[in-house]
């Protein structure tokens, strides 16, 4: 780690280590831009660091077409994105799209759900959307440990998983491949505009770059702030429960019940707003174990290793930000609570949406400015 | 809510080992309530492991000292405190609650004060193979002999450093199982060490005359015994077959059946550090221990931390610690004057560290033998990662040891990093150029021990009901 004080100077400084940031300089890198990746210490919150690693569709932007649309796309370009890490990095990040099921205990939670699935088909099929409801025995074809209480859930084939922990490392090492620059350390204080760049303050030294993306997740907020922008975005809680290894495969994904492929389960996936703190408590974990052992029965035997929580990157709508904030000319954000669904997204085409080589139409409907008309 | 049943005491005790029971017994005698859990079936801790039922008629193969902790545990039997055998605490929270599993379903325990008695872990050997079916630990013979009365089968060493490699050969030499060979890190001249501090040889006369006896009486029992050894490789396809290393006098090579590894222990930390309680890294004995005040006291408000698990000094020390905390706890509680017998614990601490320090110098382990060399050799045994894949991601932008974590995986299985976190961090403090202090120790996580999902989802059940 250099800590000589001495200016560092790029085309592009990316803000955010984690998987957003890093899969947008991986793509900036891509595009032969010159670009410095700045990372927060060992501490940072880090979503990245805390999520199921669910490329997932079939939850993504009721009553928003637009993010329905991004999260589809994003998870049709997971393939070649996937492959080409591996071979910039020979890092599997093991994405496979199997398919995946949201399970319904009651026939009520069906009935909300079954209506959910219409609306988000009415707006999207024609964009190759393909979700739908499914009954006990089919779900049972799919995944023959499901639970007697299962009575419903809906399928879509869209859905797959990544191994989450692979693919921050694989952005990493890709990075460095390219001749990017990962810059660990301090957080950035302060964005600047300085004649026709920027200068980025830590309180150990200082980056000037022609253009600046902000991809600092919660962090992101204070940093708008530097340069007189207001980004309502706040930290949601969510607590997950880890298993030990379990024998078997899953054919499908099953959402808050998915087993990854080192044999281990993830469970739950709490929503907490307002946590003073990344405590997990049996408040949540038991009811959610609970809930878990009626949708696979078989883990009652599964002893739980660990249990964590992360704070999402929330906004009021839920749907990401991104592009220009303000009338700081250069000073772009990306931040959004899918960041391995959309990495993809994150990777081969917002770079070229940023950089002005392609067309801002598919950021247009997340754009900043839409909170200040509800505000 | 999800602690329902939860019963409350004065004080709450995690380790049924000498500090754990003197704490107890303290408390008791000062008219508190406590309860202690412990996993094992009785108490004693690791070193009276078994101490009230053993199975070795003989008394002299454990030796005498194992049998002092009789009246202890007689001691603490009559106490009057609540003893939960067999209870695995599996999470701590700030409010001075504890959560634990016994017999098949989970209970909560609260109260004023917290002592965690935990003890201590053998620290890794991490040398080539030494996670090969056939190589264990130096600790786990012992647990077998206190337990089952068990000797090793076959052809077996011991190798590492420490008193008890040396107590465990000797105590398996009087059962009639005598080991191939002793391979010995360090240097032949352990005295040397005791010598250069004469203020340690004064107060660890008694401990040091019993370290050289016990050298003779292995000396009698004609145990091969390789001193300054190093390069040790335990080989082998799919088990231990040879062991081979360097010594003083040129190289070895034995056939063996298995083989135990030893080179002293280390606090055991993951109840502290799952809820925050501040570590220090010492440089000098080249371990993590909980920062605590000289009562015991961790930097979280009501928990102390005692015995081996605060600091490594033995079972005397462990006894003292566990009393004196108690006797801070009974001050802060009831009012009650203790200044005067806290000041003769202290003191009589101060001795033990004294012949503590030598004895940690003369039994230092080697740092090739802390942090493997070669890139092949596993570090997490858990989640098998090898040095080389820990080196690999302190290399790829990796900020501090909780990304290393994230990266490898390393100290992500069901031992929660208790048996890799010192070596990761070592590791990581070595590729960066960094001290093991700026590197730090990893996040550790509820619960510290796994629990059923089925014991998980009855307490949800038993709330809804």
């Amino acid at each position: 780690m250099r800590r000589d004080g001495n200016p560092i100077t790029a085309d592009i400084a990316v803000i955010g280590g984690g998987v957003t940031g890093a899969a947008i300089a991986y793509g900036l890198l891509r595009r032969s831009r010159q670009v410095v990746l700045l990372d927060e210490g060992d501490m940072a919150l880090r979503a990245s660091r805390g999520n199921g690693g669910l490329v997932w569709v079939q939850n993504k932007g009721l009553r928003c077409p637009a993010y329905t649309r991004l999260s589809l796309r994003s998870s049709l370009l997971w393939d070649r994105f996937s492959e080409d890490l591996k071979q910039d990095t020979g890092i599997d990040v093991a994405y496979e799209r199997r398919g995946g099921l949201q399970c319904c205990l009651s026939t009520s939670e069906a009935e909300t759900r079954a209506g959910q699935v219409r609306e988000m088909m009415a707006a999207c099929s024609g964009d190759g959307l393909d979700i739908r409801m499914i009954d006990h025995d089919e779900i049972k074809a799919l995944e023959p440990r499901i639970g007697a209480d299962v009575v419903a859930a809906s399928y879509s084939p869209h859905d797959g998983a990544a191994d989450p922990i692979k693919l921050l490392r694989a952005l990493h090492a890709a990075i460095l491949t390219r001749g990017g620059q990962i810059v660990s350390g301090p957080s950035v204080e302060a964005i600047e505009c300085n004649g026709d760049g920027h200068v980025l303050r830590r309180n150990d030294r200082c980056v000037e770059a022609g253009q600046v993306i902000v991809a600092a997740g919660n962090g992101t907020r204070a940093l708008a702030e530097t340069v007189g922008v207001h980004l309502p975005i706040r930290p949601q809680k969510g607590q997950a429960i880890i298993t030990e290894r379990f024998e078997g495969h899953q054919k499908v994904f099953v959402i808050k019940a998915r087993q990854t492929n080192y044999g281990h389960f993830i469970l739950g996936s709490s929503i907490e707003e307002d946590a003073p703190d990344l405590g997990t408590d049996l408040g949540y974990i038991a009811p959610s174990v609970a809930r878990s052992l009626r949708i696979l029965p078989i883990l009652r035997h599964a002893r739980v290793l660990r249990t964590w929580a992360a704070y999402r990157v929330m906004t009021p709508d839920s749907f990401p930000i991104y592009g220009q904030i303000g009338d700081a000319e250069g000073v772009q954000v990306a931040i959004c609570h899918s960041g391995i669904t959309l990495a993809a997204f994150h990777a081969l085409e917002l770079p070229g949406i940023l950089t002005g080589a392609a067309s801002v139409d598919p950021i247009t409907p997340f754009a900043a400015t839409r909170f200040k008309e509800a505000a | 809510m999800y602690d329902q049943g939860t019963e409350e005491f004065d004080l709450v005790i995690v380790g049924a080992g000498p500090a754990g029971m003197s704490a107890a017994i303290a408390a008791r005698a000062a008219g508190l309530s406590c309860v202690v859990l412990d996993e094992q079936a009785a108490p004693g801790g690791q070193i009276y492991r078994n101490v009230e039922s053993n199975w070795m008629g003989d008394r002299s193969i454990l030796g005498q000292e194992y049998y002092t902790g009789e009246s202890l545990v007689q001691d603490f039997r009559a106490c009057g405190a609540t003893y939960l055998e067999g209870a695995t605490v599996w999470e701590l929270t700030g409010d001075l609650r504890v959560a634990y599993s016994r017999n098949d379903a989970i209970g909560f325990a609260k109260g004023r004060a917290l002592v965690v008695a935990t003890g201590a872990l053998e620290r890794p050997m991490t040398i080539p193979g030494w996670t090969l079916p056939g190589v264990m630990s130096v600790g786990s013979a012992q647990i077998m002999l206190k337990s089952e009365a068990a000797v090793p089968e076959g052809r077996f060493a011991l190798a590492g450093t420490g008193p008890l490699l040396l107590l465990t050969a000797l105590q398996l030499c009087r059962t009639g199982a005598k080991p191939a060979a002793i391979i010995e890190t360090g240097s032949q001249n352990k005295t040397g060490a005791f010598l250069s501090d004469p203020l340690a040889s004064a107060f660890g006369w008694q401990n040091l005359t019993k370290g050289l006896s016990w050298m003779r009486a292995l000396r009698r029992h004609k145990v091969p015994h390789f001193h300054s050894a190093s390069d040790i490789i335990a080989q082998g396809d799919d088990r231990l077959t040879s062991v081979s290393f360097r010594h003083r006098h040129g190289t070895e090579q034995l056939k063996l059946d298995r083989l135990f590894l030893h080179q002293g222990v280390v606090p055991h930390l993951n109840l502290p550090a799952s809820i925050e309680c501040g570590l220090e890294w010492s440089d000098e004995k080249r371990l993590w221990r909980p920062r605590t005040g000289p009562e015991g006291q961790s930097d979280r408000e009501g928990v102390f931390i005692v015995g081996d698990g605060a600091e490594v000094l033995g079972a005397e020390a462990a006894r003292i610690s566990g009393r004196l905390a108690a006797l801070e706890i009974i001050h802060q509680l009831t009012g009650q004057d203790t200044a005067r017998e806290r000041q003769v614990c202290r003191r009589q601490l101060d001795t033990e560290r004294r012949f503590r320090r030598a004895l940690d110098r003369a039994y230092l382990p080697p740092r090739d033998h802390l942090v493997p060399v070669s890139d092949d050799t596993i570090v997490c045994r858990c989640e098998a990662v090898t040095a080389g894949d820990l080196r690999q991601a302190a290399h790829q932008g990796c900020p501090g040891i909780n990304q290393v974590k994230f990266f490898t995986r390393a100290g992500m299985g069901p031992c929660q990093a208790r048996s890799c976190g010192t070596s990761v961090s070592l590791l990581m403090a070595q590729a960066t150029g960094r001290s093991p202090t700026e590197v730090g120790y990893m996040s550790i996580r509820p619960p510290v021990k796994p629990v059923p999902l089925q014991q998980l989802a009855s307490l949800a059940e038993e709330a809804s009901r």
